[in-house]
């Protein structure tokens, strides 16, 4: 059934775009000369002028068409499928002088392209990254144009543009991402090099980080433990920052958002530079949020406004075999949650449930009123490397982050005091020594420290116990690289030990602890089938140990009317994870990755809503507890692009999620659904003179299954909801007012207005998804 | 200048380190005082006519709801009710009627009173305060016993109704604060 709706979505998607896609081929072959005698081949080596040796990860690019290849481990370049007609050849790599030449190209022709050593250059060669995968781990990076279309969105939906990633959301404003089914504790996130520790494991706490701030988001999904610690089972999301400048001089940026819906204005600022005297490089960032209700297609989804406020500061010193840099980020939101989404007991959840639209709709506001949250979280992080001689890099970080989470519920009389009132200070250290190549053998060795104190507010609700942790952990991981293949081997542990002090009204102060032992490992390999296949493998193991929340939850989670309650007999969590990646790249048309992954754990920890009701003062609840059971996780990532003419490309990722209850043989709830997004994109032919640049238009439509495999056990609540369609479209360009550059950009989502609900919602029992929303941008540099 | 600057960077970073180490928070929690939750709940009769009067409590402060006695009536008979209440976690036990009544306009009681199988007791309730709207309010009401006898169930629920939802008829809409049923018994 799911198969036969997804094929017919397929179809209809083909069939919108197909009169765009040939309306656009039409325009876009009169603007050419036939195309005529198109098989022709040209290949050949890149080598050094001198030494003859051949040069890997050489750019090659044909200016006319636009098209680019890079030589692969012999030095080897190709071009297929060229028409007859003279060419520019323009050659380039690292520590080499630039290299254009003419030729006419009457048949296939081999030739050889060698380059002049750039005497001056040459001192400062940095051969790191040859190769177009690096890793035998599936990743997704987010960077560039894909990177600007998703300005103004929370990080949780920014990722939701990878392959392989979704969110888990809370109402409109709260999303977290989510890799291959996994999320919350399973998810590591790397803001700027330091591991984001908040109250994660809540469903809803979104990450506290400015995605503006970002250059580049990259997941690298699956078990992948062995670097950034355990606990990434799910995988890890990196957020980067752009590097500091290298070249003296200041400049900046401003950026300006807006969108349609609930009326969300950004203002985002950079500035930065480099001193001419000393190498000291700095920035500053800082962005300003604010959104309104948003707007369900029939009706305003009240208090479902947010603001948030951003300041990052960097400050840099580089020599060149020392370096150090300081690092500030302030991050404060204030975002309201639906307050009809905020319930007494079973009997409102299922009036709530019942009713077509929310009890309390209301009109546009910018007012944020109970219940909402009000959250800040300050990093401040210390790093310094130092070149230990020809063979390596010392590297040295240390972060501090302090997460103050008030919560404020929607009771009345309560004055100005949060309910939930969490304060979370954690230090960590990380040594890490990288060495260069030794006969084919780089890696990196490491130890890492994490101190962590919770504690509450005294008279707030002790939903999660004060708790210290504290974790050690070293690793070693190395990358062994001959010819066509790389095979890279890791491993790590971790000790922690987690004390906890909680308060029980008839023994007064308890005090268990914990201490956990955490191996990682990872295995994986790297093949060159050839010219455009790439195979890798990769068995990731990682081993996480339970939070604290899921030891001691203890409170009343007013938005699903269930008690929570944690399980003190929890034991560490631990997976195997096998991916095989086959990648087919520097094709002319077609190029993709597709990716299977199977993923067991044992001791999987999940709530569970139990069987019989809790009842109290404000009648009965539902109890959910957590529990421990064998898992498996399996599915496959597709992404690939077709391109259609030079100028339109069809774009597809599809994702899909399975699991499995292994001990029972039942569903695991709140896995996520298949989806597919399918986008054309036409990039318009900017001549030189025009003011105009990277102009592109894409018109693209998204399919979310219906979550099929789920049932009574694994959703007593509320059966899955249906699948959905989206269609979205994106523009964007590069405007030039003399010297002055002007970015523009304008996404519409949702554009149908179509009514929908989220499976990974979860406010789906009480209200539907955002309607149609545009956002333009504009980015001036300055 | 290199060589200087990098003992002093070290020791400023492990520095730093040691101060914020030392910072621990040795506190230890307080008991978890949440803000005015209702613990108990006291329904009152008295008699219009002549009788004994009756009174019963449910208090859930040691988890879950626990009743002290049954609600004994006598059938045919006429009750003035009072509905209280309280927060029993805080010294001296504090009273929580007087907020409801404060915001009686977003407030409302509702009595359900289901007979056991086999039993004909028959009890009615009539809310008899109102708020400033002119809207029932409910913590004062007229308790009315048919001629049967039996057990059953009184619910008593309160609910929450903020923001315009309160229409005095709507008895769904809303938070519910309370939710709780009382024992009765109606003989002679």
């Amino acid at each position: 059934m799911f198969r036969a709706k997804f094929i017919l979505v397929l179809l209809w998607q083909l069939l919108l775009v197909a009169p765009v896609a040939m309306a656009q081929e039409q325009l876009h072959l009169d603007g050419e000369e036939p195309e005529q005698d198109c098989g022709l081949t040209l290949s050949g080596k890149v080598l050094d002028h001198d030494t003859r040796e051949p040069l890997i990860g050489a750019t090659i690019y044909i200016e006319e068409l636009q098209r680019g290849t890079l030589s692969d481990e012999y030095g080897n370049y190709h071009f297929h499928h060229l028409c007859r007609g003279s060419y520019t050849l323009k050659v380039s790599y690292v520590g080499y002088e630039p290299l254009t030449s003419g030729f006419r190209m009457v048949s296939s022709t081999v030739r050889n392209l060698s380059l002049h050593a750039d005497a001056q250059q040459l001192k400062a060669v940095e051969i790191t990254g040859s190769r177009l995968q690096e890793q035998a781990q599936a990743t997704e990076t987010l960077q560039g144009r894909e990177l600007a279309e998703t300005r103004g969105l929370s990080l949780g939906e920014s990722l939701k543009k990878l392959t392989g990633v979704s969110s888990v959301q809370t109402g409109p404003t709260v999303s977290k991402p989510v890799i291959h089914g996994l999320f919350g504790n399973r998810v590591v996130i790397m803001n700027n090099g330091v591991r984001h520790e908040s109250q994660q494991w809540g469903n809803e706490h979104a990450p506290e980080i400015d995605p503006l701030n970002a250059q580049q988001m990259r997941v690298i999904k699956g078990a992948a433990g062995v670097r950034y610690g355990s606990d990434a089972i799910g995988g890890i999301v990196l957020v980067e920052p752009n590097a500091l400048p290298d070249s003296a001089g200041i400049r900046g940026e401003i950026a300006l958002i807006g969108s349609t819906n609930n009326r969300m204005g950004t203002v985002a600022g950079m500035a930065e530079g480099k001193l001419r005297q000393l190498p000291l490089s700095w920035r500053l960032h800082t962005s300003v949020k604010k959104a309104g209700s948003a707007q369900a297609p029939r009706y305003t989804l009240n208090n479902t406004g947010f603001e948030e406020q951003n300041l990052a500061a960097t400050l840099g010193y580089k020599r060149q075999r020392f370096g150090a840099e300081l690092y500030y980020s302030y991050f404060h939101t204030k975002l309201g949650f639906l307050s009809s989404a905020h319930i007494g007991n079973l009997t409102d959840l299922e009036n709530a449930i019942g009713r077509e639209r929310p009890e309390e709709t209301g009109s546009f506001t910018y007012t944020i009123a109970r219940p909402y949250q009000d959250v800040t979280h300050h990093l401040l992080k210390a790093k310094a490397f130092y070149q230990t001689g020809e063979v390596g890099e010392l590297q040295f970080t240390y972060g501090l982050q302090q997460n103050v989470r008030q919560e404020y519920d929607r009771h009345r009389n309560t004055g100005d005091r949060p309910q939930l009132d969490l304060d979370l200070q954690t230090h960590t250290t990380e040594l890490v020594w990288e060495h260069k190549p030794i006969a084919n053998l780089s890696g990196s060795i490491g130890v890492s420290t994490i101190w962590q104190n919770n504690s509450y507010a005294n008279g707030t609700r002790p939903l999660l116990p004060y708790f210290i942790n504290t974790t050690i952990g070293a690793f070693a991981s190395e990358k062994w690289r001959k010819d066509n293949l790389q095979l890279e081997a890791g491993i790590r542990y971790d000790n922690k030990s987690l004390d906890i002090k909680r308060w029980n009204r008839t023994e007064g102060v308890l005090r268990p602890s914990y201490t956990f032992h955490n191996f990682s490992g990872s295995f994986g390999a790297l093949y060159d089938l050839g010219y455009h296949f790439t195979l890798s493998a990769n068995v990731g193991y990682a081993s996480r140990a339970p939070h604290a929340y899921e030891l001691f939850a203890n409170g009343l989670h007013n938005s699903a009317a269930s008690f929570e309650r944690g399980n003190p007999e929890l034991v560490s969590e631990d997976a195997v994870n096998t991916m095989a990646t086959l990648n087919y790249h520097s094709n002319l048309r077609l190029n993709g990755e597709l990716s299977l992954y199977y993923n067991t754990i044992n001791n999987y920890i999940y709530l569970q809503i139990l069987p019989d009701y809790a009842l109290g003062i404000g009648g009965a609840f539902l109890q959910a507890e957590y529990r421990q059971a064998d898992a498996r996780f399996w599915g496959a990532d597709l992404n690939f692009d077709y391109a259609l003419t030079n100028r339109l490309t069809l774009n597809n990722k599809t994702s899909l999620v399975y699991a499995k209850n292994r001990e029972t043989d039942s569903y695991l709830p709140f896995i996520t659904p298949g989806r597919t997004d399918n986008t054309l994109r036409y990039s318009f032919e900017n001549g030189t003179a025009s003011r105009l640049s990277d102009s592109y238009l894409a018109l693209g439509g998204l399919y979310v299954g219906r979550q099929g495999r789920s049932d009574a056990q694994s959703d007593p609540v509320l059966a899955a909801p249906d699948a959905y369609f989206l269609l979205h479209a994106e523009a964007g360009t590069q405007l030039q007012f003399g010297k002055q550059q002007v970015e523009l950009g304008i996404v519409g989502s949702n554009l149908l207005n179509t009514s929908y609900r989220d499976y990974q919602n979860r406010l789906r029992y009480f209200a539907d998804e955002m309607g149609r929303m545009i956002m333009f941008r504009i980015k001036v540099p300055l | 200048m290199n060589k200087l600057f990098r003992p002093y960077l070290t020791f400023l970073l492990m520095g730093t380190l040691l101060t914020f180490s030392a910072c621990k928070d040795d506190d230890d929690p307080g008991p978890d005082e949440e803000q005015e939750v209702i613990t108990a709940v006291t329904i009152s009769l008295t008699p219009t006519g002549k009788g004994q009067n009756a009174e019963a409590t449910i208090s859930t402060l040691s988890g879950t709801p626990v009743q002290n006695a049954p609600l004994t009536l006598r059938p045919g008979t006429e009750y003035t009710a009072v509905v209280t209440m309280s927060d029993e976690s805080k010294n001296p036990v504090a009273d929580m009627t007087a907020e409801i009544r404060n915001e009686r306009d977003e407030h409302l009681l509702v009595y359900t009173f289901t007979p056991d199988a086999g039993s004909n007791a028959t009890v009615n309730v009539a809310v008899t305060d109102t708020d400033q709207n002119n809207r029932p309010l409910g913590l004062e009401s007229t308790v009315t016993t048919g001629a049967g006898t039996g057990n059953g169930k009184l619910k008593v629920v309160l609910k929450h109704q903020p923001g315009g939802l309160k229409t005095g008829t709507n008895t769904t809409a809303g938070e519910t604060d309370v939710d709780v049923s009382f024992n009765v018994i109606v003989g002679n």
